[in-house]
């Protein structure tokens, strides 16, 4: 077979950018993990973490009999986390149990969760449906939509200065059979 | 590569098929290790309190997609931060980022595009739609790409499904969708002014204001407006333009209910230079665009696992030149509705499409014949274009990894021609079978099988082009008459059909980097080809030269669906974050085209030739080293065509030919929370280069120059 110089260097180009590449995500692996943590979160590794937090600033009707608290993750799974989520926190001792749905699950499904994070799979128009069944329910709906609390959701993450912040929905908040926290409101935007 | 692919039983060694057959395990081995690996961080990360979280700064303008598509097909989403980030004003220049897509300006206000071959800028084998709005037109099939301008800020993503898509997009969307999605009005309950300047953009300006207006209603309006010069480099001709735009959005949520109202009305003046014919002495035809649009939605969520939406249109859209007219009117109703039962999510929807076109060809561009009779000069083309469809599709998710999609479309199209009563009408039914292996949570294989159609455009039944026009005894006119030589349309001509087989792999391998590699092959059968007509007397309708002494000759080149071929290519992705400054992306593909031997009774001519190079590779770079300054890099390599030895690609198309580097390069500043400055260079190291060929007879097309544009921002 005839090779043709113009497609060696073709083929050339091709292999340098391969072989960069790997070099790149064989040295930026070993380099990050190397490096403080705490500079080098993105957005969705902070989000799980203000989310698995979220539990101790709230106390639901049954929290002193029933210590579970059922996190609803509903939608597209942004966390890059597995299916297993079991843990005891070791502040509060809140055991937090932590359920995934692809889709929508029905509202019997959602009215069993304490805290339910909506990812942006899920259109305004469904979360409009949902909170307008969850209503006057004590379920901690979370979400990053923007106007994810003026269409009636309760907590919705926010950025500012490149730092994770988040809103509450006060009004709605307040009409619960919900104990929040006062450091979270003074937290919040 | 494509004999890898088509065929397994060429890896000969057994070692090589030992491993291929651990491959898949392998995949899933690191991807466990990696999500892991994840897992373990952000564990430690929950025992910190809240005041500790909300001081960590988080990576920001990352170019990873955080949610992995779950697309069963070869997508590629342009985010809010990419089209921040790329500082461009025009659409076109924002899709030059996706692999497998062929883009290259035509002229200033023209751009010839193509997704997996068969680019143009009457490009017809791919769809684009404005949130659900299908800008398709059956006048040619294609885009006017220079009317769909949009006030970019708005744009909340835009997704790009390389590939079939016409189960549930329809006809037409034969090779890839574009999707331009824009903001909810939720987003943009603040206002916002920019204006940007630079060497041929003389100005683009824009201002959107947004707002609440009642309870559970926003609103947004905008008003646009830009003026770009002529090419430098384009010597025959001048091809400035500008466009005014305005447009408003009203959404309204009311518990299950949810509605949306906009409207969209836009003015253009330019010089078209792509739309030529050689009866016209000139190089440009000055061009008035108006097109207005209001689309309404009514969704409604019946329950958590059943919805349906209803939306309705309407569309007038007027191209007014010198020469020849276009006027179309659409009326566009869909009802789609989906139904989640236990495993399987159905999805089903009806709809109607109707086009009222009023075609005057003036002297530019003659209309077909009736039989026996010759071609109609100076009379209006009226055609009734409608459109009726319905589709079905299930996904199914049979086990816990393994889902299956599979659907189809029926379609019914009818032509009314009211200027000679022919009609065209056809029935198609489009079906896919589309398969997805979930390996882990971020990572998914995915194989489809499709067969699509292309229907014939109204111009290519009824459209005469003029291409060569002598006047007599001129050479190489040889008779004492005049002579006219035309390309066209005939009602003969049908649709062309296309069957595709696909797989890709996907997977965010970590929260650093992500890779999407996907192969096809696409075949094509009753591709549109041409038939070269004898010279007849145009009067008596006799073999010339025994004609009439006031005759004149004519001779017809028309379409024809003689020509089959197939298409194989890779494209891949990957997506890095290098390090907290540093995000870098790149793209290659590479595209195969195999044609079938031509028939003899078969001509080609440009329009027939699918051209995009063999070989295409970008590589993307944003650096975030001090806090309030973004500097992105890109290049693009466009290699070589395969048909650089067709003799319809020599003398001055062959510059076209050539590869082509391009470095572009942007700079982001952030002067206020409020307040934004970026600069841009387009073409760094170029001078200046031929991106596309005339299409057309008598055409030409532009050469792109170096540019550079400086922009500010304020949000209030």
């Amino acid at each position: 077979m005839r090779i043709n110089p113009l497609h060696c260097r073709a083929i050339v180009v091709w292999l340098m950018t391969v072989l960069l590449s790997l070099v790149l995500l064989g040295g930026t692996t070993g380099a990050s993990a190397a490096k403080d943590k705490k500079r080098d979160l993105q957005q969705h590794e902070l989000k799980w973490a203000y989310i698995m937090n979220f539990a101790r600033y709230f106390s639901w009707p049954q929290s002193k009999v029933n210590p579970v608290v059922n996190t609803c993750v509903v939608g597209r799974n942004p966390f890059l986390v597995t299916k297993n989520e079991l843990s005891v926190n070791k502040k509060n001792g809140k055991i937090s149990v932590v359920k995934y749905y692809d889709k929508l699950p029905s509202i019997k499904t959602m009215q069993q969760c304490h805290m339910i994070y909506f990812s942006s799979s899920i259109t305004r128009a469904q979360l409009s449906f949902v909170f307008s069944k969850l209503k006057g329910l004590p379920i901690v709906t979370i979400g990053d939509h923007q106007g994810f609390i003026q269409i009636g959701g309760i907590l919705q993450f926010t950025e500012k200065d490149n730092k994770l912040h988040f809103a509450l929905n006060k009004p709605v908040l307040s009409t619960m059979s919900l104990k929040v926290h006062p450091s979270l409101l003074r937290l919040s935007d | 590569m494509k004999y890898l692919i088509n065929n397994p039983s060429t890896i000969k060694t057994r070692a090589a098929k030992k491993l291929l057959a651990l491959f898949p395990q392998l995949l899933l081995t690191v991807a466990g290790c990696w999500t892991a690996a994840v897992q373990a961080d952000t564990d430690s990360l929950a025992d910190l309190t809240l005041d500790d979280l909300m001081n960590i700064e988080m990576v920001s303008g990352s170019k990873l997609k955080q949610e992995l598509s779950d697309v069963t097909a070869a997508a590629y989403v342009i985010t809010e931060d990419d089209i921040k980030n790329a500082g461009v004003t025009s659409l076109p220049e924002l899709l030059k980022m996706v692999p497998g897509l062929f883009i290259a300006q035509a002229s200033a206000n023209s751009w010839a595009v193509g997704i997996r071959g068969f680019p143009g800028v009457f490009s017809n084998k791919m769809l684009v739609m404005i949130d659900g709005r299908s800008l398709f037109s059956p006048l040619f099939s294609g885009v006017f790409w220079e009317q769909v301008d949009l006030y970019l800020p708005d744009i909340e993503r835009i997704e790009v499904i390389r590939g079939a898509g016409s189960t549930l997009w329809g006809a037409n969307a034969v090779n890839g969708v574009i999707n331009i999605i824009t903001k909810s009005t939720l987003d943009n309950q603040s206002s916002q002014l920019y204006a940007n300047t630079g060497s041929q953009l003389n100005y683009d300006a824009g201002v959107r204001f947004g707002a609440k207006i009642a309870d559970q209603s926003y609103a947004r309006v905008y008003l646009k407006s830009k003026s770009i010069d002529g090419s430098r480099f384009a010597t025959a001709s001048d091809d400035s333009w500008s466009s005014d735009a305005i447009g408003a959005k009203w959404e309204h949520f009311a518990g299950r209910d949810s509605f949306l109202v906009s409207a969209d009305y836009l003015e253009q003046s330019l010089n078209d230079t792509t739309v030529l014919t050689s009866r016209i002495n000139t190089n440009q035809i000055p061009t008035d665009n108006t097109n207005g649009n209001l689309s309404f939605q009514w969704q409604r969520q019946i329950s958590t696992d059943r919805a349906f939406t209803l939306s309705a249109q309407i569309q007038q859209s007027e191209r007014l030149t010198e020469y020849y007219s276009i006027d179309d009117h659409m009326v566009n109703l869909e009802f789609d509705t989906s139904y989640q039962w236990q495993d399987h999510l159905f999805s089903f929807g009806v709809g109607g499409r109707s086009h009222d076109i009023d075609f005057d060809p003036g002297n530019v561009f003659d209309l077909e014949a009736h039989e026996g009779t010759r071609n109609q000069r100076n009379t209006i083309a009226t055609t009734d274009a409608t459109i009726l469809s319905a589709y079905f599709q299930d996904e199914w998710r049979f086990a816990s990894d393994h889902s299956v999609i599979f659907g189809t479309k029926f379609e019914s199209h009818q032509h009314d021609y009211g200027h000679t009563n022919e009609e065209y009408n056809a029935s198609l039914w489009l079906p896919t079978l589309r398969y997805r292996l979930d390996l882990s949570d971020s990572s998914r294989f995915w194989a489809a099988v499709s067969h699509s159609a292309r229907i014939p455009s109204v111009a290519e039944h009824i459209m005469q082009i003029p291409t060569i026009t002598l006047p007599p005894g001129s050479p190489p006119n040889p008779f004492s008459w005049s002579f006219e030589q035309f390309t066209s349309g005939d009602h003969a001509f049908n649709k062309e059909t296309i069957l595709s087989f696909e797989a890709g792999f996907r997977a965010a391998i970590n929260s650093h980097h992500s890779i999407d590699i996907v192969a096809y092959h696409n075949r094509y059968n009753d591709v549109r080809g041409f038939t070269i007509g004898p010279a007849i007397c145009r009067v008596s309708q006799q073999p010339a030269p025994l004609c009439a002494l006031d005759d004149q000759i004519d001779q017809h080149v028309t379409f024809n669906n003689g020509l089959s071929l197939s298409i194989n290519g890779v494209e891949l992705t990957w997506l890095s974050r290098f390090s907290d400054t540093v995000n870098l992306s790149g793209s290659y593909s590479y595209m195969n085209q195999v044609a079938d031997p031509i028939p003899a009774n078969v001509a080609t001519n440009i329009m027939a030739l699918v051209l995009a190079p063999q070989h295409q590779f970008a590589l993307q770079a944003d650096w975030q080293g001090l806090e309030s300054l973004n500097l992105g890099f890109k290049y693009k390599y466009l290699g070589r065509y395969k048909q650089r030895d067709d003799p319809l690609l020599s003398g001055p198309n062959s510059r076209f030919l050539k590869r082509h580097h391009s470095v572009d390069m942007v700079a982001l500043y952030d002067l206020s929370a409020q307040w934004k400055a970026k600069f841009n260079i387009t073409n760094l190291f170029q001078q200046r280069g031929q991106e596309w060929l005339p299409e057309f007879p008598n055409s030409t097309t532009s050469e792109t120059e170096r540019r550079f544009a400086l922009g500010l921002e304020v949000t209030f």
